[in-house]
Formats: C-alpha cells, sequence, structure tokens
C-alpha cells in the first residue's frame, strides 16, 4: 500500500501541475494562493522549467500564454482581484487558442474583499468576465485529493482541446490539509498537444481537421505562422469581412460541443427513493455527504449532484436529475450563481430552493440538514 | 472515555500569530496520519501577520471525514488570554485542556475538569534563553497528556518539519514537554 501523506490544497495543485508535465510558471502572490507559485519557484527548476515573478496579474498571463504558445504546459495562480486583472488575456488565450491553466483560489468579494476566506463567487466570471463570446473550461475540485487529480485534468483538457482551462477552488480548499495517496506516475493519463502539422508550403495554423481543434507547433521550432487576437481566418491573419467574423466566432465557441461527455465530470450517485436532490460544488462536497447520511438516518432519502466541471455546464446531468426530483437544493457559497444555471437547464422539472452563504463561514452539515429537514416536512 | 476510543477526534491549538500554534497543528496532523487516520487540518487567522487570536483544527478519524471544521473539540489548548477568550466555549464536557499558565492568567470557566495549567513559555525561556521552540513544548505535554498515539511518531513528524538547524533545541522542547506534563499528572493523582 502507497503511503498516506499530509498535503495542503495549494500544495495538491503545485504537485498536480508538475506530474502533469508543467514547465512554466509566472504568477504574482495573492493570498489564498500564493504557495502554488512558491513551491513552483522552489521546484520548476528541478524539473526543467522555470518560474518567474512578474510585475502584476496581466504580465502574468501575458507571459504564460507566450510560452504555452513556445509549447510549454504554462499555469498561473491568482486570486480574486488578480483574476479579475487576468480577463483581457483570458478571452485572448481563448481567441488564439493557446492552452494555459489558471489557478483560482476564489475568496471573499468584491473587489479586495477578504484574503484569509472563502467565497465561491468568481463563477460566472470565469465564463463571462471577458469580453465577446469565447469558449472555456472551468473545474472545481471537491477535496485536496481531487485537487491533485484534477489539475492533472486540467493541464490535460487544455492541451487536448487548445483552450484556457480554470481551476476553481475556494479558500478553505486552498489552505485546508488533508491526509492523502497520491497516485503513482504509471497510474496518471498524461495528455500533450498535437504536433503532427502539414509541412510548413501547406500549413495553416486555423484550418481544422476532423477533430475542430487546431494543430499550432511551438513557437521557435520553425514553423512560421501569425497568431492574433483579431478576427482571423485559417491562416491566422486578420480579416475583418463578415463571413470571416461569422465563422470564427462559431467555430471557437462550438469547437468543445462534441467532447462535451468528456469534458463534464460529475458526481451523482442515484437514489431511486429520493425526492429531493442536493446539488453542491467545492469545499461543500464533504459536508454535503455527512448531510445526506444525516438525513437518511431520519428517513429521508437525498441523491447529491456534484458537478466536477463547471463549465460547460452539466445541464444534461442535471435536468436528468431533475426530471425524478420534485426539490433540488443548490447551496453555495454567493447569492446564487449556480442556481440561476440549475433554473434554467431543469426548465421548470423540479422545484429550486437556495441555500446561500456569504458571511465567510463554510456550508456545514446541519446547514444543509436542516434545509432538507425544512423542506422536506 | 479515552481518546482513542473516539469515533471523531476533534483538536483546537489556539494563540496569537506567530506562536507556532498552526505548525503544532500540522505536526499533530503528520503524527495522526502516520498512525492510521483520516486526517483534515484547517487554520483560520486575522489579517495580521502578528498578534490577534488566530486557531489550527483537525479532525481525525478512522472512518470518512464529513465535516470541515472543528465544532466541539475533544482537546483544547491555548497559548494566549485572547485566543483562550476566544475559542473555549464549545469544548466537549471532558476535553482535555492545556494552557500555558504563564500567558493565560484569567481562566475562564471550563466545562472540562481536565484541564492542565502550565507555565510553558516561562520554562522554555529558562531553559533554552528562547521563547521559540514553546509550541513544541506544548506538543510533548500533548502527547504525554493525550495518551493517543507513541511518542516516537511524534519525534519522527518534528525532525521532517522543523529546520535542521534548530531540531535539537525542540527536541529537547519536547521532552521538557513531556515532563511537565508527567509532573502535572502525578500532581493530580
Amino acid at each position: 500500500m502507497k503511503d498516506k501523506v499530509l498535503m495542503q490544497g495549494n500544495q495538491a495543485v503545485a504537485e498536480g501541475a508538475l506530474a502533469a508535465g508543467v514547465k512554466f510558471c509566472a504568477g504574482y502572490p495573492i493570498t489564498p494562493s500564493t504557495e502554488v507559485i512558491e513551491i513552483l519557484a522552489k521546484k520548476l527548476p528541478s524539473h526543467g522549467g522555470r518560474f518567474i515573478q512578474m510585475e502584476d496579474e496581466l504580465a502574468s498571463i501575458g507571459a504564460i500564454i507566450g510560452a504555452s504558445a513556445a509549447g510549454k504546459k504554462s499555469i498561473t495562480a491568482t486570486s480574486g482581484p488578480g483574476f479579475s486583472l487576468m480577463q483581457e488575456n483570458l478571452g485572448y488565450a481563448a481567441m488564439v487558442e493557446v492552452p494555459i491553466v489558471i489557478y483560482n483560489a476564489q475568496r471573499v468579494g468584491p473587489s479586495t474583499g477578504g484574503a484569509t476566506k472563502p467565497h465561491q463567487a468568481d463563477i460566472m466570471q470565469t465564463k463571462w468576465g471577458s469580453h465577446g463570446d469565447s469558449p472555456r473550461i472551468a473545474l472545481m475540485p471537491g477535496s485536496v485529493k481531487e485537487a491533485y487529480e484534477i489539475t492533472i485534468k486540467a493541464f490535460n483538457f487544455s492541451e487536448k482541446y487548445m483552450v484556457p482551462v480554470v481551476i476553481l477552488m475556494d479558500e478553505l480548499l486552498a489552505h485546508m490539509r488533508e491526509s492523502v495517496i497520491i497516485p503513482k506516475k504509471e497510474e496518471l493519463e498524461v495528455i500533450n498537444r498535437r504536433t503532427d502539422v502539414a509541412p510548413q508550403a501547406e500549413y495553416l495554423p486555423y484550418r481544422m481537421d476532423e477533430t475542430g481543434i487546431p494543430v499550432l507547433p511551438p513557437l521557435g521550432g520553425g514553423y512560421r505562422y501569425n497568431i492574433s487576437g483579431m478576427i482571423h481566418g485559417e491562416n491566422g491573419i486578420p480579416d475583418l469581412s463578415p463571413e470571416t467574423i461569422d465563422a470564427c466566432v462559431r467555430r471557437i465557441n462550438s469547437k468543445l460541443d462534441k467532447y462535451y461527455d468528456d469534458i463534464v465530470i460529475v458526481e451523482n450517485e442515484k437514489n431511486e427513493s429520493a425526492k429531493i436532490a442536493l446539488f453542491v460544488f467545492g469545499s461543500t462536497t464533504r459536508p454535503a455527504k455527512g448531510a445526506i447520511k444525516k438525513a437518511k438516518k431520519a428517513g429521508i432519502e437525498v441523491e447529491l449532484i456534484r458537478p466536477i466541471t463547471i463549465w460547460p455546464f452539466p445541464e444534461k446531468e442535471v435536468r436528468e436529475v431533475a426530471e425524478r426530483m420534485d426539490k433540488i437544493i443548490v447551496a453555495e457559497m454567493n447569492l446564487g450563481q449556480t442556481a440561476g444555471l440549475v433554473r434554467q437547464a431543469i426548465e421548470g422539472k423540479a422545484e429550486v430552493v437556495q441555500l446561500n452563504r456569504v458571511d465567510s463561514g463554510h456550508i456545514s452539515v446541519d446547514d444543509l440538514y436542516h434545509k432538507i429537514l425544512e423542506i422536506s416536512s | 472515555m479515552s481518546l482513542k476510543e473516539l469515533e471523531q477526534l476533534e483538536v483546537r491549538f489556539s494563540g496569537s500569530g506567530g506562536q507556532g500554534l498552526v505548525l503544532a497543528s500540522i505536526i499533530f496532523a503528520d503524527v495522526l496520519v502516520a498512525a492510521g487516520y483520516n486526517v483534515i487540518q484547517g487554520e483560520s487567522h486575522g489579517i495580521e501577520a502578528r498578534g490577534g487570536a488566530s486557531r489550527g483544527e483537525i479532525i481525525a478519524s478512522k472512518e470518512e471525514i464529513t465535516d470541515l471544521a472543528v465544532s466541539e473539540p475533544d482537546i483544547f489548548i491555548a497559548i494566549s488570554q485572547k485566543s483562550c477568550d476566544k475559542y473555549y466555549q464549545d469544548i466537549k464536557e471532558n476535553a482535555l485542556v492545556i494552557i500555558d499558565s504563564f500567558l493565560v492568567t484569567e481562566i475562564p470557566k471550563f466545562k472540562s475538569n481536565n484541564i492542565y495549567l502550565l507555565p510553558f513559555t516561562n520554562k522554555v525561556k529558562e531553559e533554552f534563553d528562547s521563547i521559540l521552540p514553546t509550541n513544541i513544548a506544548f506538543l510533548g505535554a500533548m502527547a504525554e497528556l493525550s495518551n493517543l498515539v507513541d511518542h516516537q511518531l511524534f519525534i519522527e513528524a518534528i525532525k521532517k518539519r522543523i529546520p535542521t538547524s534548530v531540531i535539537e533545541m525542540n527536541l529537547k522542547a519536547f521532552a521538557l514537554g513531556v515532563k511537565m506534563a508527567q509532573a502535572a499528572a502525578k500532581d493530580k493523582e
């Protein structure tokens, strides 16, 4: 048996990134994410990589996009105020289809808010914080062990689908330590982006094959092509003809559609006797399981539905649960960001009951249990 | 009931930022992991880097843990008056309470009778001419009084987390804590 070790959430993200083959990190320290860059600053050189502390978050995300364009798996780590500063270049990365991973340890907001306390209120920002329509994947681990695995997954998705991936945690999980068993290297799946391109003379960076995902060989490796945040056609050169604008916007925003089942990860144990479902994520995962156990003892059956992938939103899975339920409790440490998404997904098939906590305390077993009792009577 | 028989063990270290209580809680969490428990450890502090009341908490169980925070500590440790006053109220009735009686002079009315008032900071200062290893002296007393895990696991965990240059002093501080606890336990009999 492998040994259990005590690991912090932020440490799990840093170690997961190293296991995924990260070679570059640029960042600017901010609580509650700083341990990630501290660890990567220390360890990257011995893993054949580099860390640079940048002057701010705008520069941090710019630097990782550049490093990734040169073929290196890259990450930055931040929290709300820094994530706000990264929004412009997050949209740029999505537009030019250069893979990056951003770790956001959510803290109390808005604005400077509170550095050492958790919220889960950057969910909408992750998808819509940058101007224009553009694709994202966002993943929300529910434990320290999952933080390790999901960080590897984030790199895999990013490399496979040439898209920015955001790991959304909260301060609680970021700073919490947990006993975990780290999987062996040979048990991990690590995906690297494609580099099988046509000869230079025929190569067009944004000409799609049947995968619908571009193949961008590392800059500096001999291929010459244009990367631009302006609307571009297959050759990557800016082109503002209506046809190109239409094709470009539609293509980048639909490229993940056919991979939905690969990307969307949800924890959902079906319970045929349940009429109440509990929709939670992130650090609330643990208390949700406690509350479901407690309710069962009191004779109330409750089903758990927990998105690990929050973008794209798991509409199909949530709708399937709603079809079997009377009520869905949506518990989140914000004022209802995913409750709206759940309502939209289930189209009135069940009643949505909100539990919102924003005083910086976590949603506890008792908070959830009392809500279950209240709506089941 | 002995602490070993608990289905879930809850521990709270409280003190001022800078006293090393979070580190002590991490070392104790390491010890419990090595002893085969499932463990979660969390910390809570104000925005100050030094001072203010802060705490390090541990939940340990052989079963799956579903709580995120300690609600009723089975072990409560306080190294400052402010943190003692702030965090003592919700302890279990028979909780093991260990207090630095040099820094905590006004002892609140605890729910538990299992209280040890030991002048750690003072003793450590006398012995080592530094108060730095006070947190480790606390761990020594805790190892002795909780009777939960073999002392050797504490020593190994301390060696892993403490910088090599000060290990010797910290191991001596651990032994000092054990000795203080033994003497106090004997007095109680």
